[in-house]
């Protein structure tokens, strides 16, 4: 329906909005504010003439001129209490439609006019543009501002846009789904899709459609808990004034009271909207308690994906009285393990605490137990000596109490499920991580609470970004918690830079000042830097121009952030002789992306052919004992992963590639997931060297006879195609021929040159002194290795035995000629 | 719009939508009293030992442990008894009372409008020295 067509003056809420037009909220309290004061100057004045009139004042003079005026005074009392009475009464009738305003009327239903689905908000705006702009009217109104704020463009920037703009809204068609209420959401939408200039200003700004519309929604969540809170007379508030009286049937439980406290007292009154989950595991939870006899309940799910707020929600429905009548006045309450081991000096001590805790809880009758890491407590009760499952073994199968115990799922695999007593004492209920709109609707409430703390403002890009960076680039921790960290994170970051606002690019920042992967905008001299990328590589690395060039466009693609995000940043095979550059390629490249040399892991995979190859990277599952591969990934999961020999490694380790590859993690041996997503990956192998040479020697082009020699590999068994196949690139290394050979004795002699200038020496770099270097560090089967180990023996030596003699003064030149070597 | 349309809108919610909203709201704050008083529990437990504070009988019973079990029990009852009594009294009480008050203003509600013509009118009257 055109917008000009829409007929707003039909909806239930125009004569609310025309009202509203022109009698403005801030209007109407003042009008309120002045004539409650009138009316309490008039009573004041009527009761003391009345005083005046029945005791011996009214003989007074005053009282005398006065008199004829007191019925006009009572008369204008009664006409401004009437004005305030109707003014109370549209206040009402305002409020009403302000609370009501997402209801759908019953009007609508079937019955009323198209109209009526426009919400209040809406309705606003489109009066507002009746005659002009829909896209200005929505900029201008308060729900507007706040949303192109929470997109990220700051008002002035509108206002600019709104001066500059030419084009009107009011032709299109707006079209209105049954029985659906058109509210702010739809109309940015709308909006968004119906104008071109909106949108270009927005796409300048960095502003995508799920920005704009995440930004909308977000304010209308805002908007709807406000309202919540300011109708505290509805049943969903009043329930949570906590009655009296419950408590009265149920026994007190004193020494508990030490160690832990209900969930509900433990948790902040925020934490209730923080609870989006869908029900399910609440229900679960509930079905299982409700049982008679073995109503214990194991919560699975990693730290920090919510187990604890799901029990929240649980103790939350129960105070409700939602919940079937065996678990009506039930208390969740919280142990603190931690403190009952700390509060115990052997295992009588704790043993005893632990029989006196759990007779209290029985007695008291109403008490559901919840310990917050079982594992955790039964390894330190196995400290004191004493077996936890032993002690509870009993109660967990008195249907007069009931447990929620919570783990992890490696230790439920690894601790818990080789424990068959416990296990048949318990069910377990998974919990499942939040669904993304859950999460971004999670990160919104934590965003809330720090801005009201601290100050500051996020726009919606930036908790879009918080969580998207946590996902693919922080591999410790679960989600939404450590996407929560980053949001926390943010505060002092954007702060210590005297910014208020935190933008995608804050967030952006902070993940690159953690992980070191550059991230955000290209600046210009890193764009430089990547595209010429070739060029600095090559200053390290002598020839092998295919290697550099591959290398160089896979970088490009993941800096430009066009890389798959589930698979590794890159990765590559590098085949060819010994000592042409391969493990150089992979520092330089390092150093290029992640700043330093030492980003390099490497990994000589010559060590890993035995049998228990696979278990020393992965870990061992008896003895718990983490492998190496984990270890590196877990502790540098940013970086050159870098598998020297990589063909001498097992058939089982190269199969835990494939999957590593092909989804860049693998699972440790608790079944933890460690990620490589965020490491380049270079394997080198010398496999297929005598094809190299022989390719080379035989005059051949080296990349037009790549797919020969790899079909010769797959052909000898030393990899399989699968494996080849998910490199990014199989790139050959070809040897080094004469002319590469100098420039690396060149490229080694100036760093020896750099290092001596730190001792205020030079060395003079001659043609003659290159050759030489090039004659005594070259061997067809190692290439330019021995070359350092040359310099090192023979051009080091000599300047060190001349520097002794005292022939080599401070500031002077070393020169050295190729007798000096012999 | 016309300000007839306006006054029209304002006299159907007022007298067609608000009324149930009140009787809605009165059904909220009723359903609040019985909760928060707990009368359905203290109803059910009316005569159980105050916070299950009671002595526990042993099985090698002398028939003065016996007697003073039995009479420390009791007295637990007769305390938990009385107090669950007040209080359901209580809350029986301001339910009446929330009753009462709802009742009056819906017919305060019913009466607004009328009672600012009226008010008018009268003020009219006395401004005009026509009273």
């Amino acid at each position: 329906m055109n917008i000009k067509a829409l007929h707003i003056s039909k909806s239930r809420l125009y004569p609310i909005v025309v009202l509203d037009r022109i009698l403005s909220h801030h209007v109407r309290h003042v009008i309120h504010y002045v004539l409650d004061r009138v009316l309490l100057m008039l009573c004041i004045a009527i009761i003391f003439l009345h005083i005046a009139r029945i005791t011996s004042l009214r003989e007074t003079e005053l009282f005398i001129i006065i008199a004829p005026y007191i019925s006009p005074i009572v008369g204008i009392t009664l006409i401004v209490l009437s004005i305030l009475l109707s003014g109370y009464l549209l206040e009402l009738f305002f409020r009403f439609a302000y609370f009501r305003e997402g209801v759908l009327p019953w009007r609508t239903r079937g019955r009323g006019h198209a109209t009526d689905l426009l919400s209040l908000a809406v309705l606003k705006i489109l009066y507002a543009a009746r005659d002009g702009d829909v896209t200005k009217s929505f900029l201008r109104s308060a729900e507007g501002a706040h949303i192109m704020l929470r997109a990220g463009v700051m008002k002035e920037n509108v206002n600019g846009f709104l001066s500059q703009r030419s084009g009107k809204l009011i032709e299109r068609d707006l079209s209105l789904s049954a029985n659906i209420i058109f509210d702010i959401n739809s109309l940015a939408r709308f909006i968004f899709d119906a104008d071109e200039e909106f949108r270009d200003f927005l796409f300048q700004h960095n502003v995508r459609d799920s920005d704009l519309l995440g930004a909308a929604r977000w304010v209308i969540h805002e908007k709807e808990l406000q309202k919540r809170n300011e109708r505290w007379w509805t049943r969903e508030e009043l329930v949570r004034i906590k009655g009296i009286g419950t408590d009265w049937s149920y026994g007190e439980a004193f020494t508990l009271k030490h160690f832990g406290r209900e969930v509900l007292e433990s948790y902040n009154a925020h934490a209730s909207a923080l609870s989006v989950k869908d029900e399910r595991e609440v229900q679960e939870i509930e079905r299982v308690l409700s049982r008679r006899g073995e109503a214990n309940v194991l919560l699975v799910g990693e730290k920090g994906a919510g187990t604890l707020d799901i029990v929240f929600d649980f103790a939350r429905k129960i105070s409700m009285g939602s919940v079937v009548s065996q678990l009506e006045h039930k208390k969740v309450f919280l142990l603190n393990t931690t403190a009952i081991i700390a509060s115990v000096r052997g295992k009588e001590e704790f043993e005893a605490l632990m029989l006196t805790l759990f007779e209290e809880a029985i007695k008291s009758g109403n008490l559901i137990i919840v310990l917050p890491d079982l594992p955790a407590f039964m390894r330190s009760a196995k400290m004191l000596g004493s077996d936890v499952v032993s002690i509870l073994d009993p109660y967990l199968s008195s249907p007069k109490l009931h447990v929620i115990a919570i783990s992890d799922l490696g230790e439920l695999q690894g601790t818990l499920e080789q424990n068959s007593t416990l296990m048949a004492r318990f069910e377990k209920v998974s919990v499942s991580e939040p669904s993304g709109d859950e999460m971004i609707m999670i990160l919104e409430h934590v965003a809330e609470d720090l801005e009201a703390q601290e100050g500051v403002f996020f726009t919606y890009s930036a908790i879009d970004e918080a969580l998207r960076s946590a996902e693919n680039y922080l591999t410790d921790g679960v989600l939404p918690d450590k996407a929560i960290d980053v949001l926390v994170e943010a505060v002092p970051h954007i702060t210590t830079q005297e910014e208020r606002i935190i933008k995608r690019a804050d967030i952006l920042s902070l993940i690159t000042k953690k992980t070191n992967i550059p991230m955000g905008d290209i600046s210009t001299s890193e764009r430089i830097k990547l595209m010429d990328l070739e060029r600095f590589l090559h200053g390290r690395v002598v020839g092998q121009d295919e290697a550099v060039t591959l290398v160089s466009q896979s970088m490009r693609r993941a800096r430009a952030g066009v890389r798959n995000m589930k698979r590794p940043i890159g990765s590559f095979l590098f085949l060819g002789p010994t000592g042409v550059g391969k493990t150089e390629t992979a520092k330089a490249l390092a150093e290029v992306f992640f700043g330093s040399e030492d980003a390099v892991a490497r990994f000589d995979m010559s060590e890993y052919q035995t049998a228990d190859a696979l278990e020393r990277l992965i870990g061992f599952f008896e003895g718990d004992k983490v492998g190496t591969l984990a270890k590196v990934l877990k502790s540098k999961p940013y970086g050159v992963l870098l598998l020297d020999e990589f063909e001498k490694t097992s058939t089982e380790v190269m199969d835990l590639f494939l999957q590593v590859l092909d989804e860049g993690f693998f699972s440790d041996m608790r079944g933890k997931r460690v990620s490589a997503r965020n490491v380049i990956i270079i394997a080198t192998s010398n496999a297929g060297s005598d094809l190299i040479w022989e390719a080379v020697q035989g005059g051949g082009d080296l990349p037009h006879m790549k797919n020969e020699i790899v079909a010769a590999l797959i052909e000898r068994g030393i990899f399989k195609p699968e494996l080849l196949n998910r490199f990014d690139a199989v790139v050959l290394f070809h040897p080094l021929n004469d002319g590469h050979l100098r420039n690396i004795a060149r490229l080694m002699l100036e760093k020896l040159d750099k290092r001596l200038r730190e001792r205020n020496l030079s060395l003079a770099i001659t043609d003659e002194l290159v050759s030489a270097v090039v004659r005594h560090g070259t061997d067809p089967a190692f290439g330019a290795r021995p070359m350092n180990r040359a310099i090192q023996e023979r051009v080091e030596q000599m300047i060190a035995e001349k520097l002794i003699r005292g022939e080599i003064k401070e500031g002077s030149q070393v020169t050295i000629s190729p007798e000096d070597l012999v | 719009m016309s300000i007839v349309l306006l006054f029209w809108h304002i006299l159907i919610w007022h007298y067609a939508v608000a009324p149930v909203h009140i009787i809605k709201i009165t059904r909220d704050f009723l359903w609040f009293f019985y909760h928060f008083f707990s009368i359905p529990v203290l109803m059910s437990t009316l005569f159980s030992k105050w916070k299950r504070i009671g002595e526990v009988r042993h099985k090698r019973l002398s028939a003065g442990d016996f007697l003073a079990t039995h009479f420390i029990n009791f007295v637990m009852r007769i305390i938990g008894f009385f107090i669950r009594a007040v209080t359901i009294v209580a809350g029986l009480i301001s339910m009446l009372l929330l009753l009462c008050i709802s009742v009056a203003v819906l017919a305060a509600w019913l009466l607004y409008p009328a009672a600012i013509v009226v008010l008018f009118a009268m003020g009219w009257n006395f401004a005009l020295g026509l009273n």
